[in-house]
């Protein structure tokens, strides 16, 4: 969220919002959740000031306090809120309405739906200019072409006539931006303005907004496409005798993750540490048994097969084997075209050969190939054929499972070059599985390491390498061959002791303390916590950073 | 919209004749032989007599000659004759449909007049005293049956109170308006004759409310629930922060969303008033199409319960017409 407010003449003037110590709390039949608990900020003329936490950390309530929109059952609990001076908690109900979309305006998160269906742009814009006094309808309506001009949009004077539908989500958020803006607004605030939108149009809007502080006084932040919290995936094993207890294999076990739009994060692990089962769980092949996993705004963990259905086009799965995950019976023309017809995005035969052969070439493949059936191409055009098929229903978010790891080193380089391409391309965002670290490194923002079903480390991809705080994570770094050989040579090599311990019966406390060097009593009592060592960097490790290494042997720097 | 409206005609149409088709197919497959029946025992012994006869009805012609010589009729407004009355279905239809429609007409008004404005204000003054008996009057209008209600106002208001009038649409010594529409209120206004206009009205009041009881009680849940969820609409806190006054947030903003649903339930509600109102014709002695279905069908009138059907078939079609022709006006996202 975004408060953003007009430079004015003085420079040496009171902030124009002060809020000290909100406190809006919801009253539910639960009890009191402190939704802001005693909340200071204030907010000079000409400044932008950038409210940024996870969703559901009080932006949008805060957001909403400030205009005292509201709704039951949450309520301001206490504390001060001035703008320009003037109590704005203590106002009255028409002196408030006089306020709103008057000197104090609102961008809201979702354009799709900030604007009336039933009624034409002209009369939303013109409405809240006109009730505010500064203008007639006449001036409204001339002032309102001239904003949405403003705003880029094109032949404002044949637009302002359409209705919202009839835009796309970026012409829409630059309405509610132009609506914001109308009455001239000393302060305006931005509650996500961009994360309903394209990242293209998403970039286009901040741009605008950044304008618009430089013209008039404004601005965004990035956003999170999936939040995951407290995922489980437990497999029950079939009982292997009649008074037996059944098995459970705790393939996922409390796992929170995060992926920003266009990030690439990449979760790398041992095989059978759950990445698969993750990935699988992250776009509903398997239902979770416990967690939430929140798509755009959506939790879909509990969801309905039918409720899901829609999404299934925006998250595509590339799989690992391109042999197996092609239909041997289907010709590449059908396999790609299948599921544009089945989201509705070709309506005819003709559109359908259309796009695949566009398709085709996107991903460095001839077009005249439709016809043929997978066999008759090498792993890595089927790999090619898979990332198509993917791209074809225009997903914004893929996930990679080990998407190279079946093909030849040389096809590997291709494949993520056109990855990266790709991404570049459709603003796509991935979660890439691999076990390979340096292809991850190469390739990732962020990186995410997963044991036994748990997060271990969360870090930076460049940070994870510089300075790894699991010792889990210095043995997969350390087990990465390096290019040059000299150094190769001088490079301490770790090796990891036995096996992974069974996903079955998973160890108490912490669960790598099995095969850790500086493991302690305390591992085996409590779990660690995956706890922020450094900005942006999360590691479950009760002596997070102390392994250290410093020749072939291995040893902890110090405890005790 | 042009396009849309002749699109929808054009589907009417073919529905139409869809209904005239299942009609004269069921009609068609009735056990019985018209020709036995008319000609008695004696005549129908003699094959030649029999042959003749079907040439003279047609009935020798192969089925789809006689379903288009059954349409002609229709479109010559030849329904048949019925049986019980002799006279011409048609003349029979127009002769009791006035006074249902004036019937209905009363009750869907009346449950507009009440049920839109009292949803409206339960929904903006949510758990208010004024939503709880939004729920008291909807509850007793669903889930009173007609049959208890209407002998209950007819008890209390005729009866007991004796504020109203009794069952007929004018009081039995009363002379009806000179016959234009057959409308009372509309003839009467017409004739210029205020006291059959009162008259007619005052008739009209219990059993229209009787009517209007579970349509009123549909209309008052549906607008509540439709303001509703219109009110929790993001745009509608959009239409907040933009300083806009709370009525014209009502007015402007709510309503012409919140009254879509509306305005389907309420098209349908009116058709199911102008052809169900067989229980209440019947108990305040209504002479309208309810008590005519009524009597052709305890009376197994075919010729005339088929001309019900057909009627009953339109208006449904005319009314589903109507109501995708005012959704195009209301939401302009349904023509693209």
């Amino acid at each position: 969220m975004n408060v953003a407010v007009k430079p004015s003449a003085a420079g040496l003037v009171p902030p124009v919002l002060e809020v000290r110590d909100l406190k809006t709390q919801f009253f539910t039949d639960e009890g009191v959740v402190r939704a802001v608990d005693g909340v200071s900020f204030s907010v000079g003329a000409g400044e932008a000031l950038g409210i940024v936490g996870e969703s559901g950390s009080g932006k949008s309530v805060t957001a909403l306090s400030l205009m005292r929109l509201l709704e039951e059952p949450s309520r301001i609990a206490g504390g001060e809120i001035r703008f320009q001076g003037r109590d704005v908690l203590g106002a009255d109900p028409e002196e408030m309405r006089n306020l709103r979309g008057g000197r104090m305006a609102m961008v809201f998160q979702d354009p799709m739906t900030s604007l009336n269906p039933v009624l034409r742009i002209a009369r939303q814009l013109v409405e809240t200019m006109v009730v505010h006094g500064n203008y007639t309808g006449d001036q409204a309506a001339d002032r309102a072409v001239k904003m949405l001009g403003r705003m880029g949009i094109n032949a404002p004077e044949r637009a302002i006539h359409s209705y919202p539908h009839q835009f796309s989500g970026g012409m829409r958020q630059r309405v509610v931006l132009a609506m914001g803006m109308s009455n001239d607004p000393v302060l305006l605030i931005a509650d996500e303005p961009t994360t309903a939108l394209d990242v293209t149009i998403q970039a286009q809007i901040l741009e605008l907004l950044r304008e618009l502080n430089r013209d008039f006084g404004t601005a965004g932040r990035s956003e999170r496409l999936l939040e995951v919290r407290g995922l489980v995936k437990h497999f029950p094993l079939p009982k292997s005798g009649f008074f037996q207890k059944r098995l459970i294999v705790h393939a996922v076990d409390g796992v929170d993750l995060d992926v920003a739009r266009g990030e690439t994060v990449g979760l790398v692990g041992e095989s059978g540490c759950g990445k698969s089962t993750l990935a699988r769980v992250l776009i509903r092949i398997h239902k979770p048994d416990a967690g939430s996993i929140v798509f755009e705004g959506q939790d879909i963990a509990a969801a309905s097969a039918a409720e899901i259905r829609p999404l299934r086009r925006r998250m595509q799965m590339v799989f690992q084997d391109p042999y197996a995950s092609l239909n041997p019976r289907m010709t590449v023309a059908d396999t790609i075209g299948e599921p544009l017809r089945f989201h509705g995005l070709a309506a005819t035969a003709a559109e359908t050969r259309e796009q695949v052969a566009e398709l085709l070439s996107t991903v460095g493949l001839n077009p005249k190939a439709a016809q043929r059936y997978p066999h008759e191409f090498s792993g890595g055009q089927r790999q090619r054929i898979s990332i198509a098929r993917a791209l074809a229903v225009k997903p914004d978010f893929i996930i990679a499972d080990e998407p190279i790891s079946a093909l030849d080193v040389n096809i590997q380089a291709q494949i993520i070059n056109l990855m990266l391409e790709l991404q570049e391309q459709f603003g796509l965002t991935y979660l890439f599985i691999a076990h390979d670290l340096a292809v991850v490194r190469h390739i990732s923002d962020r990186v995410v390491v997963l044991y036994l079903g748990k997060v271990v480390e969360v870090a930076r991809s460049g940070v994870l390498f510089e300075r790894p705080l699991h010792p889990y994570t210095r043995y997969l770094i350390s087990a990465v061959p390096v290019p040059d050989a000299a150094v190769e040579r001088q490079r301490v090599h770790l090796q990891l002791q036995g096996e992974p311990p069974s996903a079955v019966d998973p160890p108490s406390g912490c669960r790598f303390r099995t095969r850790c060097p500086i493991a302690q009593p305390v591992c085996a009592d409590v779990p660690p916590p995956l706890a922020e060592h450094e900005d942006g960097h999360f590691a479950a490790c009760h002596f997070a950073g102390e392994f250290r290494p410093t020749n072939g042997r291995v040893h902890a720097a110090r405890h005790g | 919209m042009a396009r849309y409206i002749v699109s929808r005609l054009a589907i009417t149409l073919v529905m139409a004749l869809l209904a005239t088709l299942v009609i004269f197919l069921i009609a068609n497959t009735v056990p019985g032989d018209p020709v036995l029946a008319q000609l008695g025992d004696v005549a129908a012994s003699n094959k030649e007599f029999v042959a003749e006869w079907r040439a003279k009805y047609g009935l020798d012609l192969p089925l789809w000659q006689r379903y288009l010589v059954f349409l002609k009729g229709l479109i010559n407004g030849d329904l048949g004759q019925s049986i019980a009355s002799q006279r011409p279905v048609l003349a029979d239809i127009a002769q009791f449909a006035p006074a249902t429609l004036e019937l209905a007409t009363a009750g869907f008004l009346l449950a507009l007049i009440v049920g839109i404005p009292l949803g409206i204000v339960a929904a903006v003054r949510r758990d208010s005293w004024i939503d709880h008996l939004a729920r008291v009057v909807s509850l007793i209008g669903v889930s009173s049956p007609t049959f208890w209600l209407a002998f209950i106002m007819l008890a209390v208001f005729y009866g007991g109170l004796e504020i109203a009038p009794g069952p007929g649409r004018l009081d039995p010594i009363a002379f009806a308006p000179k016959t234009v529409t057959g409308l009372y209120l509309v003839d009467s206004i017409i004739a210029g004759d205020w006291e059959a206009f009162r008259d007619a009205a005052a008739h009209l009041v219990l059993p229209s409310i009787v009517l209007a009881a579970a349509t009123l009680g549909l209309i008052t849940r549906t607008t509540r629930a439709s303001m509703l969820e219109t009110i929790g609409q993001d745009y509608v806190r959009v239409a907040r922060a933009k300083g806009l006054r709370e009525r014209t947030i009502v007015r402007g903003h709510v309503l012409p969303n919140a009254l879509i649903p509306v305005v389907t339930l309420g098209g349908l509600a009116y058709a199911n008033l102008l052809t169900g109102a067989v229980m209440t014709e019947t108990i305040f002695s209504w002479p309208g199409l309810g008590r005519y279905t009524f009597r052709s069908a305890a009376a197994l009138d075919f010729p005339a319960i088929m001309g019900i059907t057909l009627v009953v078939a339109l208006v449904y079609l005319v009314i589903n017409f109507l109501i995708d022709i005012s959704y195009a006006l209301l939401d302009p996202r349904v023509v693209r």
